[in-house]
């Protein structure tokens, strides 16, 4: 046996050997510190640096740990303006949104997969975003406001607990490691993108395609050009309607954060009193601009909430020719003489049959007539063509999936498929929804309603309503009304319930094997702007009620 | 789209309120009706889906008829393509207590197989 006083040493040092592996081990357990984005900005470091410590290397605590889209700054910046008393004059507020989502931004193809939250867009997330962050997020927001951030694992575990703090919800177990999984600080596409983030190069002419609701298809430019001694842009769109009733130029200004997320504002210059759905009407314009800068895509919208807008595609102008549109977009199989027009720009003086391809079973008898923007040729389409979606080439430019070949339009779909109207009130304008119809062949699997089927463009209809449980028609005028152009308007009197509505369109030409009109349908809920629950007002935001006076 | 779904699921959760999208208020919960009829549409949508058919009268006229079921994502395993025009179904619920042809759906049977219980 050792001796007592040396039995106390082996205990002294078999504990402190058992401390420093324990020390060690934690080390080695713990993650180190990921690495954060340095802050440069003076008026950053000036007016954020007081709360948020700076260390040795630069990195500011909390924000080096993050990236985020231009709306993601703009709500931190917003929210310290209003809970953490920051002291920012608007252009100071601006200057930091500006840098922060530039050097602190998201790449383009981190930013494309939730461009639809920043366009202010309806989307099913289930396909898209994991179930654990859907369930936790979509109770009070899309999901994509999340997924538009990215941060370190601690930021993220950081930010949850006080987001869950402040908003009063518990946080899901696996929500914050999942987050940090999906949408770490540092990735690939960042490291490869942050060098050319503060790059945009936008400036001269852009050609336009454009699709609104209940509008149709447009094509027009769009040219920009920088303003001098600073770094935004001015726009100005000529856009012209496929079917020649519409003609309109808007005007507006750009900023690009991080080389790729164009955000603006244009309007048709106009002081007359605009229709709700007129395309003069003040717009946010929110566009994703692809790696290479060739293309820019996203959407105009305006409305109370947001629900009404242009779908635009911008590409770059070429010495031509550039093909944007052909219309119609669907001929039917077996028929002849059809007139096909190409859409562009720069089209040559001289055009031939041989100039144009739509692939094998369409035949280009004639060129009717050219311009410089339009090509009308007269085509056939033979019976045993095969059904499809197929590229229309016009010389080197092609447009993929320009056109469609079927046999009959099956059915008529209603889009949106699902909608959501509201009645207004003293401080809240009412809330519109522009409707279209669209003709669908079955598709190769013979079966309507799959993801296979075949769409053929808008048709033409006659747009009528029906109110659930209506047995006389007194609820109709309380409801609202649908107009020949599918542009419902609630009731201008709030009558304080909500209410199931068909919207119907019933096609002037297409029919059944029976000889009956198609008919395609949507579920419209048209709801009251506000309503009170325990104490609490809730209002509507795009498609879901938040409690009045939160952050959104 | 489902999202939308969500918003509604909340509106119909503070269905105490006098202005909540419509629960079961609409419909005579004190009896049940069976209806058997011909699907003419399947509209896999929210805040509910809904199946128009047609039923023949004993004189032989056709009522055309709504029943409503709960959001399209809430039923589960069923698709756009679960009732397809054509199907009869076997329909039993609750009517709109004002008369109109709805039908809330307590169980759907139709001859391609898809059945709903309890909804």
């Amino acid at each position: 046996m050792l001796p007592r006083a040396l039995r106390t040493n082996v205990r002294t040092i078999l504990g402190a050997a058992a401390t420093l592996l324990a020390v060690v081990n934690f080390s080695f357990a713990q993650p180190r510190a990921e690495a954060g984005i340095p802050v440069t900005d003076p008026l950053v470091l000036a007016k954020c640096g007081t709360c948020h410590a700076v260390d040795q290397h630069g990195s500011m605590r909390r924000v080096s740990s993050a990236r985020a889209t231009p709306e993601g700054w703009q709500d931190v910046v917003r929210r310290m303006i209003r809970d953490d008393g920051v002291s920012l004059t608007p252009p100071e507020a601006r200057d930091i949104v500006r840098y922060l989502s530039t050097r602190h931004g998201l790449a383009p193809d981190e930013t494309r997969p939730v461009m639809y939250y920043a366009e202010r867009r309806i989307r099913d997330e289930a396909a898209t975003t994991g179930a654990d962050v859907r369930d936790a997020c979509s109770r009070c927001h899309q999901a994509a406001r999340a997924l538009a951030w990215r941060r370190t694992a601690e930021d993220w575990k950081l930010f949850a607990e006080e987001h869950a703090a402040r908003n009063h919800f518990e946080l899901e177990p696996g929500v914050v490691a999942s987050l940090a999984k999906r949408a770490p600080l540092r990735t690939p596409e960042w490291d490869a993108w942050s060098a050319r983030a503060s790059m945009p190069a936008i400036t001269g002419r852009w050609l336009a395609s454009v699709h609104v609701l209940g509008h149709g298809s447009l094509v027009g430019d769009v040219e920009v050009e920088s303003v001098p001694g600073g770094d935004e842009f001015l726009t100005r769109a000529h856009l012209r309607a496929v079917d020649g009733k519409t003609e309109l130029t808007r005007t507006g200004r750009v900023i690009v954060y991080a080389g790729s997320a164009w955000r603006g504002r244009s309007s048709g210059n106009t002081d007359a009193r605009l229709a709700p759905n007129d395309l003069l009407n003040e717009t946010r314009d929110v566009m994703w601009i692809s790696p290479d800068g060739s293309r820019a895509e996203g959407r105009w919208f305006w409305g109370q909430y947001q629900e009404l807008g242009f779908d635009v595609k911008l590409q770059r102008a070429s010495p031509g020719p550039d093909l944007l549109l052909v219309e119609p977009v669907a001929f039917k199989l077996g028929t002849s003489a059809n007139r096909m027009r190409l859409i562009g720009d720069r089209f040559p003086s001289r055009v031939a049959p041989a100039d144009l391809a739509a692939g094998p079973g369409v035949t280009v008898r004639r060129i009717i007539s050219s311009s410089a923007t339009e090509v009308v040729a007269e085509v056939d389409v033979a019976k045993d063509a095969v059904p499809g979606r197929r590229d229309v080439a016009f010389r080197s430019s092609t447009l993929a999936r320009a056109v469609a070949l079927y046999d009959r339009v099956d059915y008529v779909k209603v889009v949106p498929e699902e909608a959501m109207a509201t009645f207004g009130d003293q401080t809240h304008p009412r809330g519109f929804q522009q409707f279209e119809a669209v003709g669908y062949q079955r598709g190769p699997d013979d079966k309507r309603h799959t993801d296979d089927d075949l769409e053929l463009g808008p048709i033409d209809v006659e747009w009528s309503m029906e109110v659930f449980y209506e047995i006389d028609l007194s609820r109709r005028a309380r409801v609202g009304t649908i107009s020949t152009t599918g542009f419902f308007a609630p009731a201008a009197v709030n009558p304080a319930a909500n209410y199931d509505v068909w919207i119907i369109a019933t096609a002037k030409t297409e029919t059944t094997s029976e000889g009956k009109p198609l008919v395609g349908k949507c579920y419209l809920v048209v709801t009251v702007p506000t309503y009170l629950l325990d104490g609490r007002t809730f209002v509507r935001d795009l498609d879901r009620w938040v409690e009045e006076g939160s952050p959104r | 789209m489902r999202t939308l779904a969500i918003g509604l699921v909340m509106l119909l959760a503070a269905a105490a309120m006098p202005m909540a999208h419509h629960g079961l208020a609409e419909f005579d919960q004190t009896k049940r009706v069976t209806l058997i009829g011909t699907v003419t549409d399947f509209h896999f949508v929210s805040p509910h889906a809904v199946v128009e058919f047609d039923v023949k009268e004993d004189r032989g006229r056709t009522q055309h008829w709504n029943a409503e079921m709960t959001a399209a994502p809430n039923l589960t395993g069923w698709s756009a393509t679960s009732l397809e025009p054509g199907n009869t179904v076997t329909v039993t619920g609750y009517r709109a207590k004002n008369g109109s042809f709805y039908i809330w759906v307590r169980q759907l049977t139709s001859s391609n197989g898809t059945k709903l219980r309890g909804a």
